[in-house]
């Protein structure tokens, strides 16, 4: 759905898109794709706009509604859990918001809760370091989680100061 | 509210001003206004903080929050804005009346070179007793259990030039502690440690700032510390950022 | 400012060398046409010279002063050039170049000076006696002394200085002086001063002229120790002080003050030496002024008949007047010369602000008030000027003393005088006088006069130079506001 929030798509270009911005990932199977559109369709969130068929293949172009739109933004505004290790979930999330608001100032907003959740975090694996009574397994476990939830802040952190350049690469 | 007393110190006149209970805003700032010669530092931070709270100021370099802690602290008078500590509006105090605020009220520690190169440790941790019209003998005897609660009481003879940098900055927190401060006022105090020694010196501060209910405002580009506080603000291009309003509290 | 001093130097230089040269015929005043009495008397010129040559010391000492002043920035300026694949002996020459252009420059400004004096002050009157020796050339030696020997002499210095700060391609590595200064050199001071209180009485004691000479030598080479000691004495005697003072100071200013002495005396005691070896020549010169005054006097009580208490018949008298115009001059010299001697502790103390502007940031961040800096910055001062002046101004009495003597004493009379009435003839003025009533007989009588100790002087001479040094030590304080500047605590904004 994010990104169809950037504009009509067709379901081919949607695959294309999503192998491109998310490598790590699998990549789409067409079926897949055509799957969750029509769940997506039946939901109320995506309607096809325009069915042109060129003799070939299928050629539905997709956009969101606007109930679409709001189940996104509904998305956005909550929180991946803090992890200690590599999340595909927020990568994902951070790309999404960044891709999908207009203004940024979405992506902001989502940012600056996901920081607020990941510092909490990090002060509960504080606490844990500072107890005098921590076994040393403790300690660094706690040094470990708090090694990769600080990079996921710093990463995002980079992120952040790069909304606009990172839109501006989205659009090509 | 009555603060617990660690050491009995000179007798200070408690503010009736200050008397703000616990959970209520000890620090409010409004619309601050800084600029450096032409460039501008703080673009109108408004903040409130909380009496016995640690808040760790946030945000890339450049960002103004090592400006903004030194207005707050009273060392920099803001070119507009207030500054509020309790119920007295402290922007607009002179230069003197700011020392004695600062000497009684505050405590600062900075990155580096906060030490008088020439002094011993104890001499360097007394002095603000000193200033304050203690005697010596006395001043030094508190000034020997500082050091001790920072674990740094065999270095009570020595120059700072003859310690590690993690020795210097634990010296550096006694003395910014030695006179009992309602509010510490830390500026990178880890950054030029490395990792270990600069977490036995943010576990000693935090640890002895919760037991005597100190506030804490401490400016750090590092989450890492930003841990060791109970809230977090991000300062960017000499503004408060909203959308990283960090409200919660310590588990 | 190497230039500045360096003509000031030059100047005292030539202004020596044309009183040298003045054409010396003793008291004959068609020879040298001075109305000013001193440049008249060819015995005095060495005086002259002397004290000229005496001014320039403090004047060097500046000049030591301010180029370290510099310091920082030429050798980071050098640092740079050996980056950039200079080897040690091409900067040395650079500095060497530099130094001794720079100069170069101030000597020929000094010499424009004296050249345009010569023209503009040249003031004869009718009788062709001028006040300035302005017709006297300047010897081809002078000359080459300032233009040639000066630059090179100064850019030698340089290139020493250098020895002491290692220049790597990687930055400045300034050997810091870790020998605490020797405290052997304190002592000696005391040693000469009872040395020489020692040797006067030997003096009056012995006689002979291979004793005199040898008394000479010997006396000369106490004061010479004298005089190191309070030059390179007065590092030891600031750290001593230092020391014993803060191990016992309650008051953050002192013991701030105390401490920072005792770490970097060696800071303003270069500068507090120079003003120590002023105090002691200007004292001693003041004994021995009061000696030479108290001998014309002694003089006048038995040959002029006048009595100790009369004024007026002392000031008239022209000897005395003549001593007084002479040693008026070289106290005003050597006023000229403590002057400078305060200035480079000016020098010194701005300095030492400017090193620790940090220090005194964090002092001012964490409520030291500037009231409290600012006494630190004077006790630095204080505490080893005072006692360095007096230490100073009493080995200069002693050693006026024992040069000369701790009294004065003329012998004379003896004899018989007669006056006879004028009018008479020759013949009848013999007559009158082999009548032995119109004789009057002088006894054989001696006069002495203890030289006591000039208080007024000494409280002159001392207060005035504790109290210009503090003066101008306050003016340094002008500058601790720019040192506190907040700007400095900001790590990183």
């Amino acid at each position: 759905m994010g990104l169809l929030s950037r504009g009509q798509r067709h379901g081919y270009e949607l695959k294309r898109d999503h192998d491109q911005r998310f490598p790590q990932a699998r990549p789409l199977a067409f079926g897949q794709v055509y799957a969750t559109l029509s769940r997506l369709t039946r939901d109320g969130y995506v309607t096809a706009v325009d069915t042109a068929r060129e003799g070939g293949p299928d050629r539905t172009t997709f956009a969101l509604t606007a109930a679409g739109r709001d189940h996104l933004a509904q998305w956005l505004a909550g929180v991946e859990p803090p992890a200690p290790y590599v999340s595909s979930g927020l990568f994902t999330k951070v790309v999404i918001a960044l891709l999908a608001s207009g203004s940024g100032t979405m992506a902001r907003r989502y940012l600056g809760a996901q920081r607020s959740a990941h510092l909490a975090r990090m002060r509960e694996f504080t606490a844990i370091k500072t107890d005098p009574d921590a076994a040393l397994a403790d300690v660094l476990a706690a040094d470990h989680a708090l090694a990769h939830l600080d990079a996921d802040l710093r990463w995002m952190d980079i992120a952040m100061s790069r909304v606009d350049q990172l839109r501006t690469e989205v659009l090509r | 509210m009555t603060r617990p007393t660690l050491i009995p110190t000179t007798q200070r006149p408690v503010d009736e001003a200050l008397r703000t209970g616990r959970g209520s805003a000890l620090i409010s700032a409004r619309s601050l206004v800084f600029s450096f010669d032409s460039t501008p530092a703080l673009r109108g931070i408004s903040l409130d903080i909380t009496d016995g709270e640690i808040l760790a100021v946030s945000g890339p370099s450049g960002s103004g929050k090592s400006t903004l802690l030194l207005c707050l602290a009273g060392i920099l008078r803001p070119d507009a804005g207030e500054i509020r500590y309790g119920h007295k509006r402290i922007d607009k105090l002179s230069e003197s009346e700011r020392a004695v605020l600062r000497r009684s009220e505050f405590g600062v520690l900075f990155q580096f070179g906060q030490l008088v190169p020439e002094l011993t440790a104890e001499e360097n941790v007394a002095l603000p007793l000193l200033l304050d019209g203690v005697r010596r003998r006395p001043a030094l005897a508190t000034a020997r259990t500082w050091l001790e609660r920072f674990g740094v009481s065999d270095l009570v003879a020595k120059r700072p030039g003859a310690v590690s940098g993690g020795q210097q900055q634990r010296i550096a927190v006694a003395r910014a502690m030695v006179t009992e401060p309602r509010v510490l006022f830390a500026d990178e105090p880890t950054g030029a440690l490395d990792s270990l020694a600069g977490e036995a010196v943010l576990a000693q501060l935090t640890r002895v700032a919760r037991d005597a209910g100190t506030t804490v405002v401490m400016v750090t580009h590092d989450a890492t510390v930003a841990a060791y506080g109970d809230r977090e603000i991000v300062i960017r291009d000499g503004m408060l950022d909203p959308t990283a309003t960090d409200r919660t509290s310590r588990p | 400012m190497t230039a500045v001093c360096a003509a000031c130097v030059t100047l005292a230089v030539l202004c020596a060398a044309i009183v040298w040269a003045i054409p010396g015929g003793g008291v004959d005043d068609a020879l040298a046409p001075y109305s000013n009495a001193v440049l008249r008397e060819a015995g005095l010129h060495i005086g002259v010279v002397l004290m000229l040559l005496v001014l320039c010391v403090p004047v060097l000492f500046l000049v030591g002063q301010a180029s370290r002043f510099g310091a920082p920035a030429r050798d980071r300026r050098l640092a740079a050039v050996r980056m950039a694949g200079a080897t040690p002996a091409q900067t040395a020459r650079l500095v060497a170049l530099e130094t001794g252009l720079a100069t170069l420059g101030g000597s020929v400004l000094g010499l424009a000076v004296i050249l345009v004096g010569r023209i503009t002050l040249d003031n004869p009157d009718e009788n062709g006696i001028r006040p300035l020796p302005t017709d006297v050339a300047i010897p081809p030696w002078a000359l080459f002394l300032i233009l040639a020997v000066l630059p090179a002499l100064s850019a030698g210095f340089a290139v020493l200085a250098l020895r002491r700060v290692r220049l790597t391609p990687f930055g400045v590595v300034r050997r810091r002086r870790t020998r605490p200064p020797r405290l052997v050199l304190a002592v000696l001071v005391l040693a000469g001063i009872a040395g020489l209180i020692l040797l006067a009485p030997l003096e009056q004691a012995m006689s002979g002229p291979t004793w005199g000479m040898i008394y000479g030598l010997v006396f000369l080479t106490v004061v010479l120790i004298v005089a190191g000691s309070l030059v390179f004495g007065a590092a030891s005697i600031s750290a001593a002080i230092g020391s014993w003072v803060a191990q016992r100071a309650g008051r953050p200013d002192l013991l701030i003050a105390s401490r920072r002495l005792a770490e970097d005396p060696f800071a303003t005691s270069r500068a507090l030496g120079a003003l120590f070896v002023c105090i002691f020549v200007t004292v001693g010169m003041a004994g021995v002024r009061v000696w030479m005054l108290a001998s014309v006097l002694a003089n006048l009580q038995l040959f002029g008949g006048a009595s100790a208490d009369d004024p007026a018949a002392l000031a008239s008298d022209p000897t005395l007047s003549f001593h007084r115009g002479a040693f008026d001059l070289i106290q005003i010299a050597m006023t000229v010369a403590i002057a400078i001697a305060a200035a480079a502790v000016l020098v010194a103390l701005v300095e030492q602000l400017m090193e620790r502007r940090r220090t005194l940031a964090v002092l001012s961040a964490v409520g030291t008030p500037r009231g409290v800096l600012a006494r630190a910055s004077m006790l630095q001062i204080g505490l080893p000027l005072i006692p360095g002046v007096a230490v100073a101004a009493v080995a200069g009495w002693v050693t006026a003393r024992g040069l000369f003597g701790w009294q004065v004493s003329v012998t004379g009379g003896g004899y018989s005088t007669c006056v006879p009435p004028s009018g008479l003839g020759e013949a009848a003025a013999v007559e009158y006088c082999a009548v032995p009533d119109n004789l009057t007989f002088f006894p054989e009588r001696t006069v002495t006069i203890g030289l006591g100790v000039p208080w007024e002087s000494f409280a002159v001479i001392g207060g005035g130079a504790v109290l210009g040094t503090l003066l101008l030590s306050a003016v340094s304080l002008m500058f601790l506001p720019t040192a506190t500047n907040l700007q400095e605590l900001r790590a990183a904004a």
